[in-house]
């Protein structure tokens, strides 16, 4: 059998049977898993780290981390729910091992302009947030997590959650103002009509 | 997604949530990362059921390191207190030998009769009261033979009383106006 007919007929395969090929060692079945939820979680990791680089590094950790853990899972929840959640905690542990203290309390000094377009504009506003007040509302208002879910998952009271939710939603009230502004000043015709 | 709390937000914001892509495509391909960490991780799982009881074996040997020092602290303050304190108790009961002995020779080389006078009555009360807190500062001293602020204190008790005894010999046989001072 040549190698690109195994392939074939793993791409063919369903996740339950991925995921069991996986559990016995199968790397070809779990870059499977990998490509078929890939992009999910490093959506997830970059809205939680805000940073691409963190991200990657982030994804590429769940990635290794379901590897291991991936004999425990028991069929028992959905897949890509299991998955959520392993991923959100990893990131969480990411962002923990690269924080730095002023990183909790300022907000990331991002020019909105400089970020490439090929992120939507909600994702190019959360990158300005401030750390904690962007996971929480990723978190919440995303995710749908729980405030009490949140505070349990990031140590903190869902007092403080609470408040970091209303602190983000007025900080990108205050983002999405700028934002159209900036818009309303790179028109198509300065443009060139080139902007998308 | 918790709806009441997002219905309470600006609604262009809401829309930009609802809009928002549930995947990005990273900038790079991360599966190669991935792979490596996969063979690295195999390697660890290999040597993980042959490290567990190197796990063991070093939790083993820290415990036996911290009783050994504990035992060996405990052994060495044992041998400074069997060491110091024989000699220590001994010259605390020199001292309060010779003490004895001051007091016992001061009422021996007494002239006059001052106890039990009037002007006498509050050096005698002094003198006992100081009697007892000098015994109770030895027995204190038996026990914790290395505290200097109780070494003190008995021999300024000693020298208090030999001080009052003293003074009652001094005392007038026909009382002054003034009383004795303590």
């Amino acid at each position: 059998m040549t190698a690109t007919k195994q392939v074939l007929e793993l791409s063919q395969l369903q996740e339950p049977e991925l995921i069991n090929s996986a559990k016995q060692g199968d790397k070809h079945a779990f870059k499977q898993l990998y490509q078929l939820h890939h992009q999910r979680v490093y959506a997830l990791c970059l809205r939680l780290t805000g940073q691409v680089s963190l991200a990657e590094e982030a994804t590429q950790d769940c990635f290794v981390r379901l590897w291991q853990k991936l004999p425990q899972f028991r069929g028992e929840s959905q897949f890509s729910t299991w998955l959520h959640t392993l991923t959100v905690n990893q990131a969480l542990s990411s962002v923990k091992k690269q924080r730095s203290f002023w990183a909790r309390f300022v907000s990331n000094d991002i020019d909105i302009n400089q970020i490439t377009d090929e992120y939507e504009d909600l994702d190019k506003i959360l990158l300005k947030l401030p750390e904690r007040a962007r996971i929480v509302f990723v978190l919440h208002a995303l995710e749908g997590y729980k405030h009490e879910e949140i505070a349990s998952l990031m140590a903190i009271s869902a007092g403080t959650s609470k408040a970091q939710y209303h602190r983000a939603q007025k900080l990108l009230q205050q983002l999405m103002s700028q934002h159209s502004l900036n818009k309303v000043k790179i028109s198509p015709a300065d443009n060139g009509g080139q902007h998308g | 997604m918790d709806n009441s709390s997002n219905n309470k937000l600006d609604p262009q914001l809401v829309e930009l949530i609802e809009q928002a892509p549930k995947a990005i495509k990273p900038q790079q391909d991360l599966w190669q990362g991935i792979e490596k960490q996969l063979d690295k991780t195999d390697f660890q799982q290999l040597n993980l059921k042959s490290n567990r009881p190197q796990h063991w074996r070093r939790l083993a040997i820290a415990c036996m390191l911290l009783l050994t020092t504990l035992l060996a602290n405990n052994m060495w303050q044992s041998h400074l207190r069997s060491t110091t304190d024989p000699g220590l108790l001994l010259t605390l009961a020199d001292i309060r030998k010779q003490h004895l002995q001051q007091v016992e020779q001061l009422s021996l080389q007494q002239h006059v009769n001052w106890q039990g006078t009037r002007l006498g009555d509050p050096l005698e009360k002094g003198i006992e009261q100081l009697r007892q807190a000098a015994e109770q500062l030895y027995h204190a001293l038996q026990q914790s033979p290395h505290d200097k602020e109780l070494w003190q204190l008995w021999l300024w008790t000693h020298a208090k009383e030999i001080e009052l005894l003293q003074q009652g010999q001094s005392l007038p046989t026909t009382p002054p106006s003034q009383g004795a001072l303590i």
